[in-house]
């Protein structure tokens, strides 16, 4: 069975593309526009992998990780932070928190943030 | 320095030194200073009123007076200094979510042009190659734009965020080496690295430091006559470890070389040879090695070549 991964990003071109080149890859790609209903949509569909963005619509990305973490059904899922945002302060913070990995988008071709995810799931 | 550290850790001056603002600017300590000043002036005034007259009234008069006076030159200074971190919070957090924005549009397109070129949705013919290859360059330019610009907005808030480790000089050049290798390819540009593996680690942020490597190399590059070499040499001198990057370039007019340093300057020669570039380079560079208490400097002469020296200190 593939791969789930679930895709929390409010930019709907990025989740097209990044989504189109992780299913060429044989994943299951699901996507949130929001922190809120990423949350739920966590809960339900249990992914193998998340990808969060961190500056979100109705919850933001680190109160949608302080959440994850929280509960036991979630926290073992691999969060990696997918953003623009790459102050020290933020990156340190999310880290912490028990994130798995951070990627700054800026800084990264689409087939390198697919090795990034290949190396998790 | 251990009790400054206390005093910046105490919650009355977090906000100053989130923000980077020294203790002589943040508005909280110059309360208490101003606190502090007032007591002392209380007393003092109390102390020389009393030998000058000997009516209660009167003493009691001048010092309120004089503690009013001192009270309301404080209240107005102080307040001045907390609208200045204000404005300094509101532009740190301006650049915080700027930098998100700009660069998101940014990203979405190279991954999409990424998207294409690698074949997922049908091989490009050559000439859509070519193209994409254009997205592409244009992209890359305008992420480096901003990436550079919100760099030098943080240098002038006194606020370049630097990691610093013990780190591999050598690994460092190398990297950069590989960044620029395409575009010393396109000049007929041959890069020389030469630097021995037992030098010492230096004290830097790995990052910023291989950003002065591809900036100082780069410009060796564009500014070359067609063809040549560019030299990349370290060795120890002392505390630090000294590298140069050394060109047989078009060189910087004597009469230009004061200003090379400078924000958004551009040499006439830079122009004539090369007009993609904004002048903000050097300037960034200067800065991390600043930041870095390392010393920058370069030796120039025009038609013949350029080579920059830098120093940072080791890791101890």
């Amino acid at each position: 069975m593939s791969k789930l991964i679930l895709f929390i990003e409010d930019e709907p071109t990025l989740q097209k593309t990044l989504g189109r080149a992780l299913e060429q890859e044989g994943y299951e790609v699901q996507s949130a526009l929001d922190g809120q209903s990423g949350l739920s949509l966590v809960r339900r569909i249990k992914p193998d992998l998340i990808l969060l963005d961190l500056i979100l619509p109705k919850m933001d990305g680190f109160a949608v990780l302080k959440e994850l973490k929280k509960d036991d059904n979630t926290k073992g899922i691999p969060v990696i932070i997918l953003t623009n945002l790459e102050s020290p302060q933020d990156i340190e913070k999310v880290l912490s928190e028990g994130a798995t990995n951070y990627l700054v988008k800026a800084n990264y071709e689409l087939n390198d943030v697919v090795k990034k995810i290949k190396e998790l799931v | 320095m251990d009790g400054r550290k206390i005093v910046k850790k105490f919650p009355l001056f977090r906000d100053c030194t989130e923000n980077s603002i020294s203790l002589w600017q943040c508005p909280g300590f110059l309360f208490v200073l101003l606190g502090l000043l007032n007591i002392v002036a209380m007393i003092s005034t109390y102390i020389i009123s009393t030998r000058l007259t000997d009516e209660p009234e009167i003493t009691a008069l001048i010092t309120i007076v004089v503690s009013l006076i001192i009270f309301i030159i404080g209240s107005v200074i102080v307040q001045g200094f907390d609208k200045l971190l204000q404005a300094n919070k509101m532009k740190m957090e301006f650049i915080r979510i700027a930098s998100h924005q700009l660069r998101t549009p940014l990203s979405s397109l190279r991954w999409a042009s990424d998207l294409l070129m690698t074949g997922g949705l049908g091989k490009p013919t050559a000439e859509q190659e070519e193209y994409l290859e254009i997205i592409k360059e244009s992209n890359h330019r305008m992420m480096k734009l901003i990436n550079d610009l919100l760099d030098v907005t943080k240098i002038e808030m006194g606020n370049l965020p630097m990691e610093l480790r013990p780190i591999e000089i050598k690994k460092i050049a190398e990297e950069a080496i590989v960044d620029v290798a395409p575009l010393a390819k396109a000049k007929n540009i041959v890069l020389n690295l030469k630097i021995e593996d037992a030098l010492p680690l230096i004290l830097s942020d790995q990052e910023k430091c291989r950003m002065v490597f591809t900036n100082l190399i780069e410009n060796s590059i564009k500014y070359s006559k067609g063809r040549g070499t560019v030299d990349i040499s370290a060795r120890q001198k002392g505390d630090y470890i000294e590298v140069s990057v050394a060109d047989d370039g078009v060189g910087i007019p004597r009469a230009q070389q004061k200003n090379i340093f400078q924000k958004f300057f551009r040499s006439d020669n830079a122009m004539k040879h090369e007009t993609v570039g904004t002048g903000l380079g050097l300037f960034i560079v200067k800065a991390i090695i600043d930041t870095n208490k390392g010393q920058i400097w370069f030796t120039s002469e025009e038609n013949k070549g350029t080579t920059f020296y830098f120093k940072i200190p080791i890791a101890k």
